[in-house]
């Protein structure tokens, strides 16, 4: 991993970095460190454990490696980069089927934190990823892209054909769903 | 993140995720040993040989974005080959196999699925120079006719065909042909052509003999320029009477009938031919300089579920007559789901009903979409037998209208071929088409209802994976269940 990027400004936009990054290995490394935390994230919460998460990250990056000669500046290279993922994740439940069903869990029956300790809000990873599971898709996966790869509404709202108003008005309610299933309550 | 809609124990609940996101980042590592392997790649990429033409024409290296446009071809040509292989693979499967179940005229075995068999004889054929050979155009090859106005300025586009090329048990006879050109910065210009006859793979290279002859192809002033169209949003071109003639590409074809879609959409060229029509999409995300087009008149846009229409129209009574049995058809289908086409023709060895839907995906490419056998009913009397190799997919019993009948799940009915050049990085160059089965027995027919939920399309600017959503298998007995003979039609 190079310690310098002589050509490239650390401001320089994504669009310009992912024209030159097929075959620029220090164009791609600045875009890959600008995205790898939210891509890492937003797969991570989907799938509750490192090892998937980082199988997942490696292929979403690898697809983009092999596509990115046929990007074509649309000034929405983070919504290009997280349809991979998307895609990625989806394959992965389709073929692992490992995912909860949707009716399938109560609402508490989720690993919650023991009430008791002092962690009783310190969410815990995996039980979040189950929580997510038992949401509509739509629901986690605004507030998946919302939350944790940290899209702003109007890019998530970009990836998911949805308007702004109606992704918060999906994390909104996801959120209230998250907070049923994990029976989280505000500490006073 | 904030929102005044939210209560504070979604905000504090936000909050906390946010923390538990942040304290979950990449592992340094991992990130590093990624980094490193994909910047591999690139400077491999970046450092590929340029193209070199040899003295007898053929291309000894090529360069990179001829590569990937080659797996933009290649994965266009697999969804073709898959549905190519479906039909002939299990009718070469002789050898002993393990009955596992009888369901009417239909032997579930332990032998491999057919996309399994695919996948092997890929391997074969691609890893045997013999079998992947050149070859010239046969004489009953797809018209390729392409201009460019721009020359060296075009990295690649493809335009290909589908075309009848000879017969294979007893169905419409048809092949497919993928033209793929590409040009480099220094004026070269190579033209690949790949045909699938059968499981036979052919690649065509061809070449301009002198970069310097670049635009070889100059558009004549005197064709007409076309008509601005806008089709669903998209520009488009309507020509009539536009015929566009090199000799050194020029080829004859009797009868173009479908176009798939998705990669049409990638390459943002269409062109298509049924009954005498043609149609050109432009580009939208660069200039479109080339054209493919044979046709020899134009009239109006057709609706777009056109674009993979296989079968003509028949008529319940002309599906009877056809198959000598009476036609059963479903009566619930779930949402999103129309038919595409059915026909009478001949599976494995046996005389089918098809009846072949398609799922209508959201999103702008949904038009576009592969043709793709997403939810295939067929019907066979239950007299004439055939097998059903199981491969790795499971089997479950279930009951259809209290008969009993299985489920299998995840069979893979098919495989995804790549271009081989993608091979190079990602070390593989196939798939499986996995699709969930129902098999039940009806009135005396054998029934099977295949639906796949993934697919590989191609999207503007990459591949992609497409994932419909699988039915259930409540879904599928829903159906299953409401199969019942039209109109009591007697051949």
């Amino acid at each position: 991993m190079p310690n310098r990027l002589p050509r490239f400004e650390d401001g320089t936009d994504d669009e310009t970095l992912a024209q030159q990054a097929s075959c620029d290995p220090d164009a791609f490394s600045l875009l890959y460190h600008r995205h790898l935390p939210r891509v890492y994230n937003y797969l991570l919460a989907h799938v509750g454990n490192v090892q998937d998460a980082q199988d997942l990250t490696a292929q979403t990056f690898m697809a983009v490696v092999e596509r990115l000669p046929a990007y074509r500046s649309q000034n929405q290279f983070v919504g290009w980069l997280m349809s991979i993922a998307r895609h990625k994740l989806v394959d992965h439940f389709r073929r692992h089927h490992d995912h909860v069903p949707f009716d399938v869990l109560p609402p508490h029956s989720l690993d919650t934190p023991p009430p008791d300790e002092a962690v009783e809000h310190q969410l815990q990873l995996e039980a979040v990823a189950a929580a997510l599971q038992t949401l509509t898709p739509d629901r986690a996966e605004a507030l998946t892209l919302n939350l944790f790869a940290g899209l702003s509404a109007a890019e998530t709202g970009q990836i998911m054909h949805k308007s702004e108003d109606a992704v918060r008005m999906l994390v909104h309610r996801a959120l209230r769903d998250l907070r049923e299933r994990l029976a989280y309550e505000v500490k006073p | 993140m904030t929102d005044p809609t939210q209560t504070d124990a979604e905000q504090a609940l936000a909050a906390d995720l946010l923390t538990l996101r942040q304290a979950n980042p990449p592992d340094a590592a991992f990130s590093a040993d990624l980094e490193t392997r994909l910047r591999a790649v690139i400077a491999a990429r970046a450092t590929s040989n340029p193209v070199v033409f040899s003295s007898n024409g053929r291309t000894t290296a090529r360069s990179s974005h001829i590569r990937r446009s080659t797996r933009i071809v290649g994965i266009a040509a697999s969804l073709a080959l898959v549905v190519l292989l479906f039909l002939i693979v299990p009718a070469l499967r002789t050898f002993a196999q393990d009955i596992i179940r009888q369901i009417g005229g239909i032997l579930i075995t332990d032998a491999p699925s057919p996309g399994e068999e695919a996948a092997k004889e890929w391997e074969r054929v691609a890893s045997t120079p013999a079998l992947f050979r050149s070859d010239e155009p046969p004489d009953n090859a797809a018209q390729a006719v392409l201009q460019s106005t721009s020359g060296a300025q075009i990295n690649a586009v493809v335009g290909f065909s589908v075309y009848e090329a000879n017969n294979i048990e007893g169905r419409p006879p048809f092949g497919m042909d993928f033209y793929q050109i590409a040009t480099r910065e220094d004026s070269n210009l190579v033209i690949f052509r790949y045909s699938w006859y059968g499981n036979q793979v052919h690649l065509v290279e061809m070449r301009a003999d002198d970069p310097a002859l670049t635009p070889i192809w100059n558009r004549d002033p005197a064709l007409p320029q076309g008509e601005a169209v806008t089709v669903r949003g998209e520009p488009g071109l309507w020509f009539s009477d536009f015929t566009l003639n090199d000799p050194q590409f020029q080829a004859q074809v009797d009868e173009l009938k479908t176009m798939t879609g998705g990669a049409v959409k990638n390459i943002k060229l269409l062109t298509w031919r049924e009954g005498n029509q043609a149609f050109i999409i432009q580009s939208y995300t660069f200039t479109l300089d080339l054209l493919q087009i044979m046709a020899d008149s134009l009239s109006t846009v057709p609706d777009s579920r056109q674009f993979s229409s296989l079968w003509p129209p028949l008529t319940d009574a002309e599906l009877t007559e056809q198959a000598g049995f009476p036609l059963y058809a479903p009566a619930d289908l779930p949402d999103h789901y129309y038919l595409l086409g059915r026909y009478v023709t001949t599976l494995n060895g046996v005389k089918t009903i098809v009846f072949d839907y398609r799922y209508i995906t959201p999103g702008w490419f949904a038009d576009f979409l592969f043709h793709s056998d997403q939810l295939v009913l067929c019907q066979i009397f239950s007299s004439e037998t055939y097998s059903l190799g199981l491969g790795d997919a499971v089997l479950t019993d279930v009951l259809v209208n209290n008969q009993p009948g299985v489920w299998i799940e995840q069979w893979a009915r098919g495989a995804m071929f790549y271009a081989p050049a993608l091979k190079e990085t990602l070390g593989k160059f196939w798939d499986y088409e996995r699709a969930n089965v129902l098999v039940w027995e009806t009135g005396g027919y054998t029934f099977t209802l295949h639906n796949a939920g993934a697919l590989h399309l191609v999207d503007p600017g990459y591949i992609y994976e497409q994932t419909l959503p699988h039915l259930s298998q409540h879904d599928m007995l829903r159906i299953a269940e409401s199969v019942a003979p039209v109109n009591n039609i007697t051949p």
